[in-house]
């Protein structure tokens, strides 16, 4: 029997009858009284100055509005480095960069004024590769980094494409390497990814007579979006308003303001009248927001028994012409680039790199799960030379509580074992080989993945419930729902506080002017962070309702108590229950808060009393985060050695979840993650050609269809390890659903091949020679 | 966004002919959409006209007999070819090509005459009318003809088709109560894909079950146009086909008939090994499944 009534539980989403029936009004549904609608002249090249731009035309045309160039608009955005204008001015830096926009009465008419403006762009040769890019001979994407503002926990690096320079320092490398008796050496490679979420970018935005902007975007953090345009604008943060219809899916695409910047820019000059701008789904592709490309080069030491003794790691970030806040995901990469391994020494050095492409950004992870397939490939690797199992490598060292992390900080709750354990046995790991034949003539292989990841560190988030008069609640907060569930979970933990039916709790829209201050929807910080507030604001409910009852009962408050599933019981001078009491699943019948003092119980949550900031060169620290993420996959492949086409038949996916608070959330994470994950590793990337994108559409950028999701999906989650910090103990688990896929299939193809993976999408023309080779290898036997 | 256009919605061939005439490059025949409109959709202004032929009575139903073969209108949709009966039990081979194409949405919308004048090396409903050995029947301002379909491509995206000429039916003759089909696509995904490869095989074979008698081979995305491997159909006829080694023999001549290129889709090396393989194997595959009486 479980201590919890609704905790542990599954439970629908309470937005899965809008979204399934599509009643769900996004921000595309929504027109708003005289709203304008706004076009987008892009570059057609990814690199060129600007020689001159002729709107004459445009402005006359039928239905405009308003026409904007870069110069009227020189705001700077950049989460990192402030090196990014709402529009282009005097040079483009890749293709589809904006340069000009239009608001017309329609978008027809938009359209057709932004198809009138002549602009003349002289080429530049475009930067077009990550390690072109590092030579001291590269062309330059920004000729002067050190004249923009950036944050000082990053280093750019002046005449260079360098927008950052990530170190960490553990132990002693070079020793180690000396003293290893194998060492593994490898490159890898993935290619720029696409969140290619079903909503594009897009937002409306409004300028009132006293200057106030209101921005409807679906934007995943709008008090972030409200920091970055207020910033950028220098206009304070009172002045803006950010509300946020339901979002269609983000992936950390949506944290970058994309569409809100273009449309503040028109309707600053339509005199109250709102803009919309809507990217197209070409637009998304070329404007939107991209995961970074990245080449990785790999070190591993290891003694004979298989204990890892160094890792060492120079890696580089394709991240684009704008830096975003890619520094951040080269730095979360390097710090569990060794693994979730206890390595005593560890050297890393990550670069960010400005190229002629699309912005790298976040990504679902920020680059754990490229970081995961590098590191398990060299734990492949490693136990090859040592002729050890792959799987028996990973157990002798993975981390265990107390000891040392990477950052040098004191590990607790890491339940990493127990999931790789986990995920081998939903496989049938032991006694089986990692490579055969089937008898009709395809290769199967098997392999694992582990990562580690952590939440981002100090941050902060708050929350209200407000009690009607009805028995009903509604939980406010500024934590988005993404798809990730925040929407069910938190009424969960409500309803389990307060004893209050789940049904009976509603949560709303989130609006910047309403809902409480949050730093963030990203790094699978809702449930622990935003739960752990709603714990706090049930509790001062909770003593509110007693206060109220006291008064009503005429008791004192300290003989009212609230007990467990909501019954408010009366007690004696000694402490025993007098008979009388309630229910909360009762209010609306027993009238007890009926025109009484309204209740609305606040909490918040933070963070910075545990952080301890790195040491900027070693990243070395005494704790780096509220929350270390574990997981495990362990896959199955099969390959059709006719056409190299790999097929997934299983991945068993164990999440040191710390505590399940719907097993049916992390269940869909878990699901919707491995068939990401395997998209990610078999079919997507973004081709360029001189800068130039090749495959922006939903035709040639392949993301995994139905038809190709067809694979077996076990899911374990592991409770061994729950959180001490966490509410019930739990951790997150919306990244970490695909951090480890990637890994595991790459693990299984490796496996399967004979030969290392060295390049993600695994591509036919990769692996087919192999594929030949390990079917005659099978026939010679 | 699409750019504004005019759109016209003739009745008859006739009036679609003389549309097609009057408005030459500035106008496009459309039946489903399923490729001009995407390609209108990414903003440049591609057409002034777009010529819906989808209500014209001669291109629409699928009429079939014994001795007359199959009629297809250039409007039927790809989705009417996959479920009509006869053409499941008949010409499996077409069902096969057309059923990868696209998503089912898509083949709802998608037509055959579409597919067939969009002319795309890739298509995947034209491999498999090839090696039926269908025929095109084009209605022109100056009266009818009937072209091969093999004859039918000129070029890369280039038809037979004069300004005036629009495609009205495509004829397949009824098959050999015996054959074997078989169409391959390779491509990276398993739906929403454009042929990477196309292969398609007919054969018939002898009365003793194995020599080959009649062998038509079609390729996609393996040359400029569509294109049948004669070389290749030359080297089996006679041959035992229940003889894999002898079927597999065919890798080192296939290349004579394909000469797929090098783009950002896929390396030729790569499709040239591809090919290698995978036109043996659906030779095997459609040797497989031969109707036996």
């Amino acid at each position: 029997m479980s201590e919890y009534t609704v905790i542990g539980k599954p439970a629908l989403r309470k937005d899965s009858h809008d979204k399934v029936t599509g009643s769900a009004q996004f921000c595309a549904d929504i027109t708003l009284t005289g709203m304008l609608h706004g076009a987008v002249l892009r570059s057609k090249v990814p690199h060129g100055i600007i020689k001159s731009i002729d709107v004459s035309a445009a402005k006359e045309a039928e239905g405009v509005r308003a026409v904007v160039t870069g110069e009227e608009v020189p705001y700077r955005l950049g989460r990192s480095i402030m090196d990014q204008t709402f529009l282009a001015i005097d040079k483009v830096r890749h293709e589809g960069e904006p340069i000009a926009l239009v608001a017309a009465d329609t978008l027809e008419q938009a359209y057709a004024a932004v198809r009138m403006i002549k602009v003349d762009i002289e080429p530049l040769p475009a930067v077009n590769d990550v390690l072109e890019a590092m030579k001291p001979e590269s062309a330059l994407v920004h000729d002067r980094l050190e004249d923009y503002w950036h944050v000082d926990t990053i280093r750019p690096v002046n005449g260079t494409n360098i927008y950052d320079h990530f170190t960490l320092r553990k132990g002693d490398v070079d020793k180690a390497f000396a003293e290893a008796d194998v060492i593994v050496e490898n490159e890898y490679d993935c290619a720029i990814l696409h969140h290619a979420a079903i909503e594009n970018h897009l937002a409306i935005a409004k300028v009132d007579g006293s200057g106030k902007i209101t921005v409807w975007s679906p934007a995943q953090s709008p008090y972030y979006i409200r920091g970055e345009l207020s910033r950028a604008l220098k206009v304070p943060e009172n002045k803006i308003r950010v509300i946020v219809p339901p979002i269609g899916g983000g992936f950390g695409g949506k944290l970058e303001a994309r569409a809100e910047q273009l449309a503040i820019a028109l309707a600053m000059k339509t005199h109250g009248r709102p803009v919309k701008v809507a990217f197209s789904r070409e637009e998304d592709f070329l404007a939107g927001t991209v995961r970074a490309g990245v080449h990785f080069k790999m070190r591993t030491a290891a003694r004979k028994d298989g204990k890892i003794l160094a890792v060492e790691s120079t890696n580089w970030w394709d991240s684009g012409a704008y830096s975003t806040i890619s520094p951040t995901v080269t730095l979360k990469a390097n710090v569990i680039l060794a693994g979730p391994y206890e390595v005593d020494n560890v050297k890393m050095d990550g670069y960010c790199v400005a190229t002629n492409k699309q912005l790298g950004t976040a990504q679902r992870g920020f680059g754990v799960a490229e970081a995961s397939y590098a590191h398990e490939q060299q734990m492949d690797a490693v136990a090859k030379a040592l002729g050890m199992d792959p799987y028996e490598l990973r157990m002798k060292n993975v981390m265990v509580d107390g000891c040392k992390g990477h950052t040098g900080e004191k590990m607790f709750a890491v339940g990493i074992k127990e999931c790789l354990k986990e995920a081998a046995e939903g496989l049938g790991w032991e006694g089986h080989p990692t490579s055969w034949i089937t008898e009709d003539g395809k290769i199967r292989g098997r392999g694992l993945g582990t990562f580690m990841k952590f939440t981002g560190t100090p941050s902060y988030t708050s929350a209200t419930i407000k009690l009607n008069f009805d028995g009903s609640a509604v939980v406010s907060y500024s934590t988005t729902e993404l798809g990730q569930g925040v929407g069910i979970v938190i009424p969960q933990i409500v309803a389990e506080e307060l004893g209050i039916p789940l049904e009976l709790i509603s949560t709303v829209q989130v609006d910047t002017d309403h809902t409480p201050l949050d730093k963030t929807t990203t790094s699978s910080r809702a449930t622990y962070h935003l739960g752990n507030a709603t714990i706090k604001a049930a509790e001062d409910a909770r003593r509110q309702i007693c206060q109220w009852v006291a008064f009503k009962w005429k008791t004192p408050v300290e003989r009212i108590e609230f007990k467990k599933g909501g019954i408010i019981v009366q007690l004696d001078e000694q402490g025993k229950p007098t008979g009388k009491q309630a229910r909360m699943d009762e209010l609306a019948k027993n009238g007890l808060i009926k025109n009484g003092e309204p209740i609305l119980g606040y909490g918040s949550y933070e963070t910075t009393n545990i952080w301890h900031k790195p040491d900027p060169e070693t990243y070395q620290t005494e704790r780096l985060t509220a929350m270390w993420f574990f997981g495990a996959n362990a896959a199955e492949v099969e390959i059709d050695p006719d056409t190299a086409k790999i097929r997934v038949v299983k991945v068993v996916a164990a999440h040191d979840i710390g505590k399940t608070l719907n097993p049916l959330g992390c269940l869909q994470q878990v699901e919707g993650g491995v068939i990401m994950g395997i998209g990610n590793t078999l079919l997507e990337e973004f081709i360029h050609r001189d800068g130039y994108l090749m495959n922006g559409n939903m035709v040639d950028f392949k993301i995994p269809t139905s038809m190709d999701s067809d694979v077996e999906i076990e899911m374990r989650l592991i409770e061994s390890s729950p959180h001490p910090e966490g509410p019930y103990g739990a951790k997150g688990i919306g990244e970490p659903a695909m951090c480890a896929t990637q890994s595991a299939v790459a693990s299984a193809v490796a496996h399967a091949l004979g030969v290392p993976v060295v390049h993600v999408p695994i591509k036919g023309e990769h692996i087919l020679a192999a594929c030949r080779k390990r079917l005659e290898e099978a026939n010679d036997r | 966004m699409i750019a504004r256009f005019d759109y016209h919605v003739p009745a008859s061939l006739d009036e679609a002919c003389a549309l097609k005439k009057e408005y030459g490059n500035t106008g496009i025949v459309v039946a489903g959409g399923s490729d001009v409109y995407a390609k209108m959709h990414l903003g440049d202004h591609l057409y002034d006209h777009v010529i819906d032929i989808k209500k014209i009575e001669d291109m629409q139903g699928i009429r079939w007999s014994e001795t007359e073969g199959l009629s297809l209108g250039a409007a039927v949709t790809h989705h009417e070819i996959e479920r009509h009966p006869v053409i499941k039990e008949r010409y499996d081979v077409l069902v096969q090509g057309v059923r990868t194409i696209g998503s089912l949405q898509v083949r709802n919308r998608g037509t055959i005459g579409g597919n067939i004048c969009t002319a795309a090396p890739s298509a995947d409903g034209i491999g498999p009318l090839l090696v039926l050995d269908a025929s095109c029947v084009i209605h022109g301002l100056g009266g009818e003809r009937t072209v091969p379909l093999k004859d039918f491509f000129t070029g890369p995206k280039q038809t037979v088709l004069a300004d005036d000429e629009v495609l009205v039916r495509v004829t397949v003759p009824t098959p050999a109560p015996s054959y074997g089909g078989a169409y391959f696509k390779y491509g990276r995904r398993n739906a929403m894909e454009i042929a990477l490869l196309g292969i398609s095989v007919y054969l018939e074979v002898a009365d003793d079950g194995k020599t080959c008698s009649a062998m038509r081979i079609a390729l996609g995305t393996s040359a400029p146009i569509p294109i049948r491997a004669q070389k290749t159909e030359a080297y089996y006829i006679g041959k035992d086909l229940s003889d894999r080694q002898v079927v597999e023999a065919a890798s080192s001549i296939i290349l004579e008939d394909a000469s797929p290129r090098n783009s950002w889709r896929a390396d030729g090396e790569f499709r040239r090994s591809l090919l290698k393989l995978l036109v043996p194997r659906t030779v095997r595959t459609a040797y497989g499944a031969l109707t036996r009486e």
